[in-house]
C-alpha cells in the first residue's frame, strides 16, 4: 500500500477518533457507563498518534533543559485513566538531577504508552520513578501485576515497544543513544525503563 | 492553586470561534474570567496596543491566509508589542507540530497541540507563571538594558542551582557579550556546554562572542560546526553573513542570507536578505527580494513602509525612476504621506525627479525633506536625506548627515552598511568622474 495514503488514511481516522473522544466526554459527565468507552476511545487515538510518529521515518528529537521531577509530575496528572484504573505513585531519587536534555514531548508519548500497557496488568498501582544512574536519567513505569511470562529482553508487544525503543534512540549525547528495557521488578509485577544519555 | 489563576488575563486568538469558545471555556474551569478574544492579527495588535499587559497569549498557528500565528509572533516580538513578562502559547495540530518548530524563527513560550484538556492547559500554565515568576528580575533587568544587574540577577539564579539555570547562563551570556565583557561571556557559555556540549545557542553565543572581539576565523569555525548539526538554525546563517560582509566577502554574505530565507521563507527573511542586497550593491537581487517582501505582507498588518521606500530607491539606482516614483504613490495608499514615510519619500522623490533631469522638483523635494526631518540623527530618514544630497552634488552637506547617522546609531548594522555603500559609491562615482575626464 501507498505510505502515502496509509499516513493520510490512519491521520483522517485519528482524528475522527478525537471527535468521538470528544463525544463521549460529554456523554460521561451524566452518565458513568460510557467512562469505559470514553477511556478507551482515548487509548485508540494515542497508539495512532504513536503510529504516525513512528511513520513519519526518522525522529529528531528536539532537546531542552527540562526538570525531570517537574515532567514527571505533568505526566502523572495529564495521562488518562479509565474509571477504575490503579493508583499511580511517584517516586522522583534524591540523586535525580535538577535538570535533564530530551524531548519533552517525545519523552512524554513514550511514558504515556508505557503507563497504557502498565495498566493491562496492574492489581492496585502503578509506580513511576525518576533517578540517575551514571551519565543516563532514568524514567522507569512498574505495575505490581504478575509479572513478565518468559524472561525475553524485549518481548515483541507491538507498537508501544517499538514507539519506545525509537524514541529513546533518538536521544544521542555525545555518540552514546538512549535505550530501553523491561524486566520483571525485584518487588515483583514489570519494570519498564527508559535510559536517555 | 486555583487562587493563582484567577486574575490572569488572557488573550486568545484563533479564526474559528468555536476554537476560541472552547478554550475560553476551559480556562474559565480555572476560574480564568479576564479574557479577550481576537478573531484575527490586526483585532490581536489592537488589543495589545490599548487593553494593558496579558499575562498569557493563546495563538493558533493557522489565523489566516495573510498572517499566520507564526507572522503574528515575529511581528509582536520585532515591534516590541509583546511585554517581556507576557507569556505565549502557540496552539497547533499535531501534524503539523514539525514543521512548525523547525521553520519557527521567534520561538514562542511554549507550544500546545490539539486536542488538548483544560488540565493540560492547567498544568502547562502552572510550569509557565513558575518559570516567569523565577526569571522576571532577570528579565525586567533586560528590558531596562540594565546588563551589569542583568548579570546579578542570572548568577543568583545560578548559584541556587535552580532549574531555570540553562535560561540564567544563556541571559548572562547574552548581558557579558553587551557590556564587552568578552571573556566572561565565554565562561558562561562554556558553564552551559559543559553541561551539554551539543546545546546550539551557546556554541552560537560562543560563536557571536569571537565574533564581537574580532576573532572571525573562530567565528566562523564554530558557525559552521553548529550547521552540520543542525541546518536549520538560522541565527547562524546570519552571523556567518556578517563574518563574511566584514571580510568584504559581500557573495557569500549574500549567500548565507538566502539559505537562511529557504529554510524561514517569511516576508522578514526576504526583508533582510533584500535590505543586504542592496547595502552590497547587489540591486537585482535587492529589487526582487523587496518586491517578495511586498507581496507576502500585501494587505496584512505586518506590512512595513521601509520595504515599499527601499524598494523605491533600489529602482533609482536602477535607472528607473518612474517605476520608482509609481511604487511611491502605491505606498502612500497603504501607509499614508507622513512619519518616516513622508519624510523619507521626500528624498527618494528628490533623486528621482534628478534621474529625469527635472531640477527644479528635485529642489523643491530636497526643501520638503529638510523641513520634514526636525534633527538629524540615527536613523533611516537621515541615511536618505543624505544619499538625496549626494545625488544633488551636494557632497559635503550629505557626507556629514552620514557621519551623524553613523555616530547617532553605534552597532546599527543597517545604517552602518548603508552609509558604507553610499561612500562607496561617491567614491565610485568620482573615479568614473576622473577616467571620463569630466572632473
Amino acid at each position: 500500500m501507498d505510505e502515502k495514503l496509509t499516513a493520510a488514511v490512519v491521520h483522517d481516522m485519528k482524528n475522527a477518533l478525537g471527535v468521538l473522544e470528544g463525544q463521549l466526554a460529554i456523554l460521561c459527565q451524566n452518565n458513568p457507563e460510557v467512562a469505559a468507552s470514553h477511556a478507551l476511545c482515548t487509548s485508540l487515538r494515542q497508539k495512532l498518534i504513536g503510529f504516525l510518529t513512528l511513520y513519519k521515518g526518522e525522529m529528531t528529537a528536539r532537546i531542552s533543559d527540562v526538570c525531570p521531577e517537574d515532567f514527571l509530575a505533568e505526566v502523572r496528572d495529564l495521562v488518562f485513566l479509565p474509571p477504575d484504573a490503579p493508583e499511580i505513585e511517584m517516586t522522583v531519587s534524591p540523586n535525580t538531577p535538577v535538570i535533564w536534555f530530551f524531548d519533552e514531548r517525545l519523552i512524554q508519548l513514550a511514558l504515556e504508552a508505557a503507563i497504557q500497557n502498565a495498566l493491562r496488568f496492574a492489581r492496585s498501582r502503578i509506580s513511576l520513578g525518576a533517578r540517575r544512574e551514571g551519565d543516563f536519567l532514568v524514567f522507569s513505569v512498574r505495575d505490581d501485576g504478575p509479572g513478565l511470562g518468559t524472561v525475553e529482553e524485549m518481548p515483541s508487544t507491538g507498537l508501544g515497544t517499538e514507539l519506545c525503543r525509537t524514541i529513546a534512540g533518538a536521544h544521542v549525547r555525545e555518540g552514546v543513544k538512549g535505550h530501553v528495557s523491561l524486566a520483571n521488578a525485584a518487588e515483583g509485577g514489570a519494570l519498564f525503563e527508559i535510559w536517555l544519555p | 492553586m486555583i487562587k493563582r489563576f484567577a486574575n490572569l488575563r488572557v488573550l486568545v486568538v484563533d479564526d474559528m470561534s468555536a476554537m476560541r469558545a472552547a478554550i475560553k471555556v476551559q480556562l474559565a474551569e480555572m476560574e480564568i474570567v479576564n479574557v479577550d478574544q481576537a478573531g484575527n492579527a490586526d483585532d490581536a495588535i489592537r488589543m495589545l496596543e490599548t487593553r494593558g499587559e496579558y499575562d498569557a497569549i493563546f495563538c493558533d498557528y493557522n489565523l489566516n491566509k495573510a498572517t499566520s500565528g507564526q507572522q503574528f509572533l515575529e511581528f509582536i516580538k520585532s515591534q516590541e508589542l509583546l511585554p517581556p513578562n507576557t507569556i505565549f502559547i502557540m496552539v497547533t495540530a499535531e501534524a503539523e507540530y514539525g514543521s512548525v518548530v523547525s521553520a519557527a524563527e521567534f520561538q514562542p513560550d511554549d507550544y500546545l497541540l490539539k486536542p488538548f484538556t483544560a488540565s493540560k492547559i492547567k498544568s502547562r500554565l502552572e510550569r509557565l507563571i513558575d518559570r516567569r515568576d523565577a526569571l522576571r528580575p532577570l528579565m525586567q533587568r533586560l528590558a531596562k538594558k540594565d546588563f551589569t544587574g542583568a548579570v546579578v540577577e542570572s548568577d543568583k539564579l545560578i548559584k541556587a542551582n535552580s532549574k531555570w539555570i540553562m535560561e540564567a547562563l544563556r541571559r548572562k551570556g547574552e548581558a557579558q557579550l553587551q557590556t564587552g565583557r568578552h571573556e566572561d561571556a565565554i565562561t558562561a557559555y562554556q558553564a552551559a556546554l559543559a553541561m551539554r556540549s551539543d546545546l546550539g545557542w551557546a556554541q552560537l553565543g560562543l560563536a557571536r562572542v569571537h565574533f564581537a572581539a574580532g576573532r572571525l576565523d573562530e567565528a566562523g569555525a564554530i558557525a559552521n560546526g553548529i550547521l552540520e548539526q543542525n541546518g536549520a538554525y538560522v541565527l547562524v546563517y546570519d552571523l556567518l553573513a556578517e563574518i563574511a560582509e566584514d571580510r568584504g566577502d559581500f557573495e557569500s554574505a549574500l549567500d548565507f542570507l538566502k539559505q537562511a530565507l529557504a529554510v524561514v521563507p517569511s516576508a522578514r527573511r526576504n526583508r533582510i536578505v533584500a535590505e543586504a542586497a542592496y547595502r552590497m550593491g547587489n540591486l537585482e537581487v535587492a529589487r526582487t527580494s523587496f518586491e517578495q517582501a511586498i507581496r507576502k505582507t500585501k494587505g496584512s498588518i505586518t506590512a512595513q513602509a521601509t520595504d515599499c521606500l527601499f524598494l523605491a530607491q533600489t529602482l533609482v539606482d536602477s535607472g528607473e525612476p518612474k517605476q520608482a516614483l509609481l511604487v511611491l504613490e502605491a505606498g502612500v495608499e497603504e501607509f499614508g504621506d507622513r512619519g518616516v514615510f513622508a519624510q523619507v519619500q521626500a528624498s527618494i522623490k528628490a533623486q528621482a525627479y534628478i534621474r529625469q533631469d527635472d531640477a527644479a522638483s528635485a529642489r523643491k523635494m530636497l526643501v520638503r525633506a529638510g523641513n520634514l526631518i526636525p534633527e538629524p540623527g540615527g536613523n533611516l530618514a537621515t541615511v536618505f536625506m543624505a544619499k538625496a544630497l549626494l545625488a544633488a552634488g551636494e557632497a559635503e552637506e550629505g557626507m556629514k548627515l552620514l557621519d551623524i547617522a553613523v555616530r547617532g546609531a553605534p552597532g546599527n548594522r543597517t545604517i552602518e552598511g548603508l552609509a558604507k555603500k553610499m561612500r562607496r559609491d561617491v567614491a565610485g562615482l568620482t573615479r568614473k568622474a576622473e577616467l571620463s575626464g569630466v572632473a
